[in-house]
């Protein structure tokens, strides 16, 4: 029927507003997905993820004689140090004053009781995000346990806490639920340097950081020595997951890592 | 204290002295022992009840009023052979007194994280037993459980949340293993009864540490009791950050995705239409 109308039709369709009309389809359907790519947070920011500062292993200084776990292999034991019998009795260096402690577990136990109370919440004004924030170990599988509500993250309850003074401590939340929602974390993605984090504490203090670093590593490749740190700079660590999501294996290909430091 | 990962006998190792001063080698050293030059780390722990004490290695004061029930820091020493005499506190002049405890040729091999009890025997004379300690590392969020048996007492059954997790640990045993941190209701009990010999008292089991109990004291005085020591700095960090229960990979999102997609439609209408029109407009 529209062919058979004549004049008013063909005039509205000219050969030109069809092309204009072509032209304008081929634009947004090549730009719709060009803008999208282009306005893509990059990839990482920062100054990148720290080092792994690897715990002493054995054999080498050791003085700590802490990780001993490893055997240091025969030709080191031959080596190391040996003791000759008959040697003249070492001179004892010092006296060992002040040095004997209370040894009653009630004693031990308030000894060791953590100095920094436990964070209860993690705020991240740029993204909009309050969540908040349960102390967790380990999963069966010896990785950080995390909540099984996405809305919700882990402190890792045995590393650093925030405010303590020293090392990372390491906030992290699923990216997404099973079915699909979104994780409170998910937009770590979008972080920008200097964005400012803040950890609210179970005695209500607040501390506050500003982002110096996102990266996305493959999971494979995570710097847990580093991240984990309890002995190194005050820092506070977001992870989540990020990168491709690979069927197979039913996880992400990477961790979205966000390190702070205080402000 | 359920999950018990692994469980290490230490009787061996563990060797008394006696008065008499006897050479003790700390024969078998475990190959956790790291190398460390020329020093060892070496804490004292004081288990003989009621009796304040100085202690001497190698004819010099190493501790003043060392007092029952406490455990020193660890503290670097030469490694090398000590002689170790323990007089009663404030002897003024240890000349020609003789010590309460003593020990000589005790062997501090370099690298050894070893604990020297000053402690009862079963039958209740007061001992020095040198213990190696293990300074492996554990697993990310468990700790190890060391017990050692340094009490006038018979054999001990140890128990944690009431369920036995050392049988029959005699004087001067040690018994190790590795569990989930935190805190369990920890008691000893005569081998093989129900009868509670000290506790239940609360024992933290610290991640990534050892924590070493000692039951000590006396059974006929009634004065039995535990002393803890700790080592840190053993622990292992978590394998990963498992942090993605579904997929959310930021792929195009699906409405720019419906837009891209009628966009190219179009395209492809327009396109047709073009060419259906320059057909007609030929064929006329």
């Amino acid at each position: 029927m529209a062919r058979s109308t004549g004049g008013d039709d063909r005039r509205a369709a000219t050969p030109r507003r069809l092309a204009a009309v072509l032209a304008a389809c081929l634009a947004v359907a090549v730009g719709t997905p060009l803008a999208w790519a282009l306005t893509r947070p990059p990839a990482a920011v920062g100054e990148g993820l720290p080092s792994s500062a690897p715990r002493p292993t054995v054999g080498t200084t050791g003085t700590t004689g802490t990780t001993g776990g490893a055997t240091p292999g025969p030709q080191r034991e031959r080596g190391a140090a040996p003791d000759p019998p008959g040697d003249a009795a070492p001179a004892v260096p010092t006296r060992w004053t002040d040095v004997a402690r209370d040894a009653s577990p009630a004693a031990v136990a308030a000894r060791r009781a953590p100095a920094a109370a436990a964070p209860v919440e993690v705020r991240i004004p740029a993204l909009d995000v309050v969540a908040p924030v349960d102390a967790l170990g380990v999963d069966e599988d010896g990785a950080m346990a995390l909540p099984d509500d996405v809305s919700r993250t882990a402190w890792y309850r045995w590393g650093a806490a925030p405010g303590s003074g020293a090392g990372s401590a390491v906030v992290a939340g699923h990216v997404a639920a099973a079915d699909g929602e979104r994780g409170v974390l998910a937009g770590l993605t979008e972080l920008g340097l200097d964005d400012v984090v803040e950890v609210v504490r179970a005695d209500g203090t607040v501390v506050p950081y500003r982002v110096t670093t996102r990266e996305a590593v493959e999971k494979t490749a995570l710097p847990v020595a580093a991240l984990f740190d309890e002995d190194g700079p005050e820092r506070l660590v977001l992870v989540t997951c990020g990168g491709p999501y690979l069927r197979d294996v039913g996880a992400h290909r990477d961790n979205v890592v966000v390190v702070a430091e205080l402000l | 204290m359920a999950t018990t990962t692994s469980r290490v006998r230490s009787r061996a190792r563990a060797l008394a002295v006696t008065a008499a001063g006897a050479l003790v080698a700390l024969g078998g050293l475990p190959a956790a022992a790291s190398s460390s030059g020329d020093t060892a780390t070496v804490t004292v722990f004081h288990g003989v009840p009621d009796t304040p004490v100085d202690v001497y290695a190698n004819g010099e004061r190493l501790l003043d009023d060392f007092e029952p029930g406490t455990v020193t820091d660890p503290q670097q020493l030469p490694a090398g052979s000590y002689d170790l005499a323990v007089y009663p506190a404030d002897t003024e002049s240890v000349e020609g007194v003789d010590p309460v405890i003593s020990a000589d040729g005790v062997e501090v091999p370099a690298g050894a994280n070893v604990t020297v009890a000053a402690h009862l025997t079963e039958s209740g004379d007061p001992t020095l037993t040198p213990f190696v300690n293990d300074t492996s590392a554990v697993p990310a969020g468990e700790g190890r459980v060391t017990v050692r048996h340094t009490a006038a007492a018979p054999a001990v059954d140890v128990l944690a949340d009431d369920a036995v997790i050392i049988g029959g640990l005699t004087n001067p045993d040690g018994e190790s293993l590795t569990t989930a941190a935190g805190t369990v209701s920890a008691a000893v009990n005569l081998a093989g009864t129900d009868t509670t010999a000290i506790g239940p008292t609360d024992l933290t089991v610290a991640e990534g540490a050892s924590t070493i109990v000692y039951a000590w004291g006396s059974a006929e005085a009634g004065n039995l009791a535990l002393a803890v020591q700790t080592i840190d700095d053993l622990g292992s960090d978590p394998s990963g950050v498992p942090s993605g229960l579904g997929d959310a990979s930021t792929g195009f999102p699906a409405g720019l995705a419906a837009l891209t997609a009628l966009a190219a439609g179009g395209a492809v209408l327009v396109s047709v239409t073009m060419v259906r029109r320059r057909r007609a407009d030929q064929g006329a």
